[in-house]
């Protein structure tokens, strides 16, 4: 009976290994910053497959029940962390910042169309990162936005989008527990959040570096939501996804 | 080195009693439980760590020295690719059958075994380095080994040390070499 049970256990524990397993959506290039004090910006859009019918039926009953917009992707069906590393290409030392924006699969968020008076305000910061890092000549620093922190910033964009909260607010506040947050009256509740589809990273150095990142997703969604042939999936199986530069209220 | 030493003294012991009147050993149905280490050799070795290994076989001893069996196994290895990204894990689960021959000396069997069977990858990150092709995740494999087990004094019980190569061809022709102790309960 125990060598039985030892069997079933073991067979159950594989399957439940299976599920869940993350993948590694690698950047299609490395961000490099040439000029001292200079910047660059790449973006990864994650690949996801076509919306299947019965998904888009559902996805429609849900916002029609709700009353809000519903995203394809939710911020349930992701776990997104991203993995990143600065590498010094110069031989003097330096001192590099990370930043990550993104986008959900209706907005991104770009820091710099909230600055009306540029001489008088600052840039409000980014979704995550902008830690300023020492790198010494010829070496290299590694890190990762963890899966709290995306989950996280794909809240704030939704609240500083679809919420009308301005960046600041969004992004000082944790918000991490907030079951829903209202959108011109109507509550959207977190089976609607939307989750980033996009990774926007911005490598700022004082001297010659690069930025390689990879973003580590797991997919809760049966089936997944990421294609399987991943980056090398041809463009018509893949959903088309345009998020729009979010632009603020004239105030 | 420093498994070498162990395993010779382990033969050592069984072989001093090669001399021994045969134990009463089961012989039929009979379910396995192993613990060890594995690690991927030649070229794929420079992309992972060498990592426990688990392992569950169950089968029947077709004859004295013959049997048939099916395995259920899983390895878990750190992951050393280019970052990012870095410090990963991925998981070898395996599912096949083997066949194994015994020669039994005394209290001692030595066996040789052979099996396939088909072989999941939990995650893609050795896509980077091209072990993977994007996709890919299920690989035919081949395996081979042998060892020694020792029957113990109850007849349903015998232990073991083995050692294993793998070939998964379908994974850019990956090798693994591991090694295993067991218990193995005869009905």
């Amino acid at each position: 009976m125990s060598i039985r049970l030892a069997w079933l256990s073991a067979v159950w524990l594989l399957a439940l290994g299976c599920t869940d397993d993350p993948v590694y959506v690698d950047s299609p290039t490395a961000i490099e910053v040439t000029d001292v004090a200079g910047s660059n910006t790449g973006s990864l859009l994650l690949p996801i497959r076509l919306e299947k019918p019965d998904e888009m039926e559902r996805r429609a009953a849900l916002a029609t029940d709700l009353g809000v917009m519903v995203p394809f992707v939710t911020r349930d069906d992701l776990e997104l962390s991203v993995e990143w590393t600065v590498k010094n290409l110069s031989d003097m030392d330096g001192v590099a910042r990370v930043q990550m924006n993104g986008a959900n699969e209706w907005f991104g968020y770009n820091p710099a169309v909230f600055v009306v008076d540029a001489e008088d305000e600052d840039a409000p910061p980014p979704l995550a990162g902008d830690v300023p890092l020492e790198v010494a000549a010829g070496a290299e620093v590694s890190g990762v936005f963890r899966e709290d922190e995306l989950a996280e910033a794909a809240l704030d964009l939704e609240l500083i989008t679809r919420g009308g909260v301005t960046p600041f607010r969004a992004l000082l506040d944790d918000d991490d527990g907030l079951d829903e947050f209202d959108a011109a009256g109507t509550p959207v509740p977190s089976k609607a959040f939307a989750s980033l589809v996009r990774i926007d990273m911005i490598l700022i150095a004082d001297q010659h570096m690069v930025l390689e990142y990879a973003v580590r997703a797991r997919d809760h969604r049966d089936p997944a939501l990421l294609h399987d042939d991943l980056m090398a999936a041809p463009p018509e199986e893949l959903q088309p996804l345009a998020p729009a530069e979010y632009q603020p209220a004239a105030p | 080195m420093r498994l070498l030493a162990p395993a010779l003294l382990i033969v050592l012991v069984f072989t001093g009693t090669a001399h021994a009147e045969p134990r009463l050993a089961s012989k039929g149905p009979y379910s396995e439980a192993s613990v060890g280490a594995t690690g991927f050799i030649g070229t794929s070795g420079e992309y992972s760590h060498p990592g426990p290994a688990f392992g569950l076989r169950a089968g029947v001893d077709v004859f004295s020295w013959f049997s048939l069996g099916a395995l259920l196994a899983m390895e878990v290895h750190e992951a050393n690719v280019p970052p990012p990204p870095e410090g990963e894990y991925f998981q070898l689960y395996q599912g096949g059958a083997d066949g194994r021959i015994s020669i039994p000396i005394g209290w001692v069997n030595l066996f040789g075994d052979g099996g396939v069977g088909l072989a999941r990858i939990s995650t893609n990150v050795l896509e980077k380095v091209d072990v993977l092709e994007p996709g890919e995740h299920y690989s035919p494999y081949f395996a081979a080994g042998g060892g020694l087990e020792y029957q113990l004094g109850n007849r349903h019980y015998a232990s073991g040390v083995a050692v294993q190569w793998q070939l998964l061809p379908a994974f850019a022709a990956s090798q693994t070499l591991g090694a295993r102790v067991y218990l193995r309960y005869t009905y």
